[in-house]
């Protein structure tokens, strides 16, 4: 076998020197900022996406006028609906304000009135109010119209009307009224 | 520093001898005569080759005039000497050519098919016994293998006698200067190199009048051709027999053999325009013609002992512009990297800063959005929940419409979609019968039993069930 030269060791030796730096690069430098580059990457694109699914989003709830008229008129309408009142008690006593307002109004007697406890209508709570009431058969008729026709939620729960002979007010009325209790009313 | 020295730099460093480079190297040609030294000496300066001085008590050109040897030796030794005067500057590496006049070498050309120069080489190299008309043991010798346009490779063998070329290769050694020598050749070879400097065009004769001889020398651009003597006693008729002879065997000679001194005409004209401006003519200083194969990049022959120097492609060169070009594009990739990664990094930023302002401005939307459909899911909650509203207007003004006449009722009980009467009628089956034919309600039954008063009329109690509200289930 043909010795190797000093000139040819010395090539080999920087050769080899070269080989072990190449590596020593792609090991410690070339590798890792390749490997953060990729991860950066990838999280540029999930990032970008996201970016792109918040603005489409946004895009999709902000342009809608006619979602904004809608829940202006749902909320309207929500409003009309629902007594006011930011607990059953509160509710009941609403519901029991507008009765006697109406009374009065129609000339009908009131005798009591109580709150009684809530029941349920679904998951949502119904207050209950119950009243004791003198009324003529025209009055009677007034309120249970009334009460058939307003567009609020309040029921009626319980109605006992005994007849007695008296000068005026010839029915004696016991009227259970339920109204429907929604909460974040305020939202 | 300009394109044409780039490239004979870089044809220099990739295809030169073997051996150390002339970069950083200065460059003195001498010119030895029988009875004056000629020297040029040249240093380069912003990619030019300009006159510098060997030292600081000598000319940049100029000349020695004492008889040869010794005119060699003194100016050799001066070289020695004035670099060691105190406050001289240390001198720089040099490169020294020395040309002899022709009678000094003989020459032998050969004619070789295409082949390639290493081979060509050999086969000279084993045709010199043949050609050498001394033994090879006595002389030094180099050829000088030039390839023609047809492809052919013309080859000079020239040679001395080795007592002759150790005279003045003993004064190089004896006046610490021959790793200095680069070159011992024939002038004539030189002037062939400042030739194609010049760019004369090529290929051209040179009559050259050398102390007892006169020499024909025919040039290509890529050196020389042919050199032929004849004794200057023999007269022009010789030389007009050599130059007839040079003109058939190379092809686009002609009439282009000029006469360089003497005043033979044609007299070489003068190039135009002058390539080597800084530099005298090679009439005017012959030095320039020793320094002249290492400018103009032609193939370096040197009759001192030394083996034959081919210009060959020297791949061990390569590995430093290798080296470079890996570690330059290790950098750049490196940098690219790096670069990208700072790119991402920013733009990433940025987008998260986007993110954070849309969700900012978002939230009141999804809020304001999730606030519609929980209002709506309420509002419809709240519609049925007013369908489970007993229609009890509605209900009693059907019972009133249904009754038959004389029928009363005394006490109404209303619970849970069901309506309790109780009441008087000359008929309460009757009753129940009008009742039935209603469609709003369900079930209208008799509850318990029916009495009749002391009018006659029966006293009855009677239970009427709503149809079923779906929204009350």
């Amino acid at each position: 076998m043909k010795p190797i030269n000093n000139k040819m060791r010395l090539w080999i030796l920087g050769g080899i020197l070269v080989i072990i730096s190449g590596l020593v690069w792609q090991v410690h430098v070339w590798s890792p900022l390749q490997d953060q580059k990729d991860e950066l990457e990838v999280e540029l694109s999930l990032v970008s996406q996201e970016r792109d699914r918040l603005a489409q989003r946004l895009e999709r709830l902000s342009d809608t006028e006619e979602n904004h008229r809608k829940m202006e008129e749902t909320l309207a309408q929500f409003t009309g609906l629902v007594v006011q009142g930011n607990s059953p008690e509160e509710v009941s006593a609403h519901t029991q304000l507008w009765v006697q307002e109406f009374l009065e109004n129609q000339g009908l007697l009131l005798k009591a009135y109580k709150g009684l406890s809530p029941s349920k209508w679904r998951d949502y709570p119904l207050s209950r109010v119950q009243f004791q009431l003198g009324a003529t058969t025209q009055g009677l008729s007034d309120l249970l119209e009334n009460l058939e026709t307003m567009e609020k939620a309040i029921r009626i729960e319980k109605l006992s009307i005994n007849y007695r002979r008296s000068r005026e007010n010839d029915l004696l009325v016991s009227l259970n009224l339920g109204t429907l209790f929604v909460e974040g009313l305020k939202e | 520093m300009n394109l044409n020295n780039i490239s004979l730099l870089t044809k220099d460093y990739f295809f030169g001898s073997p051996g150390s480079t002339l970069t950083g190297r200065d460059i003195i040609g001498l010119h030895l005569e029988k009875e004056k030294l000629h020297y040029v000496c040249l240093t380069r300066a912003r990619g030019e080759w300009i006159p510098a001085r060997p030292d600081p008590a000598l000319e940049p050109l100029g000349s020695v005039e004492e008889p040869a040897p010794w005119s060699l030796k003194q100016f050799l030794e001066w070289l020695t000497v004035f670099p060691l005067v105190e406050g001289a500057s240390a001198p720089r590496k040099r490169a020294v050519y020395l040309t002899l006049p022709r009678n000094c070498f003989s020459v032998r050309d050969l004619q070789l098919p295409p082949m390639p120069m290493e081979d060509a080489l050999v086969s000279v190299e084993n045709s010199l016994p043949v050609c050498c008309h001394l033994p090879i043991k006595d002389i030094y010798h180099d050829i000088h293998l030039c390839r023609t346009i047809q492809g052919n490779i013309n080859a000079l063998i020239v040679y001395a006698a080795r007592r002759d070329m150790d005279e003045y290769l003993n004064i190089f050694r004896e006046t610490g200067h021959v790793d200095s020598l680069r070159g011992i050749f024939p002038v004539s070879f030189g002037i062939g190199a400042w030739l194609n400097i010049q760019r004369y065009p090529m290929p051209i004769g040179l009559m050259l009048p050398q102390d007892s001889a006169c020499e024909l020398a025919v040039f290509q651009k890529k050196g020389c051709l042919f050199s032929g003597t004849w004794p200057l006693s023999e007269g022009t008729e010789a030389g007009d027999l050599l130059a007839a002879t040079a003109k058939s065997k190379f092809q686009g000679l002609g009439e282009n053999i000029f006469y360089l001194h003497n005043g033979g005409t044609p007299a070489l004209p003068s190039p135009s325009p002058n390539r080597l401006d800084q530099l005298p003519l090679v009439g005017e200083n012959p030095g320039i013609a020793a320094a002249a194969p290492a400018l103009s990049g032609q193939q370096e022959i040197s009759i001192d002992g030394t083996p034959p120097r081919l210009k060959t492609f020297q791949p061990v060169r390569l590995a430093v512009p290798l080296v470079l070009i890996l570690v330059l594009i290790i950098s750049l990739m490196t940098w690219n990297v790096k670069w990208g990664i700072s790119s991402n990094q920013k733009e990433i930023k940025i987008l998260k800063t986007e993110i954070h302002e849309l969700k900012k401005e978002l939230e009141p939307v999804e809020q304001n959005r999730k606030t519609f459909r929980k209002a709506a899911r309420i509002l419809e909650d709240t519609r049925e929940f007013m369908k489970t509203k007993p229609a009890l207007f509605s209900h009693i003004n059907e019972i009133a419409r249904c009754l038959p006449e004389d029928t009363w009722f005394s006490h109404f009980d209303f619970k849970s979609g069901v309506m309790t009467l109780k009441g008087e009628s000359p008929d309460a089956l009757k009753v129940i019968e009008a009742l039935r034919t209603s469609s709003m309600f369900d079930q209208v039954n008799l509850k318990g039993s029916v009495n009749r008063n002391k009018t006659g009329a029966e006293r009855f109690t009677l239970t009427i069930k709503f149809k079923d509200n779906e929204a009350d289930k």
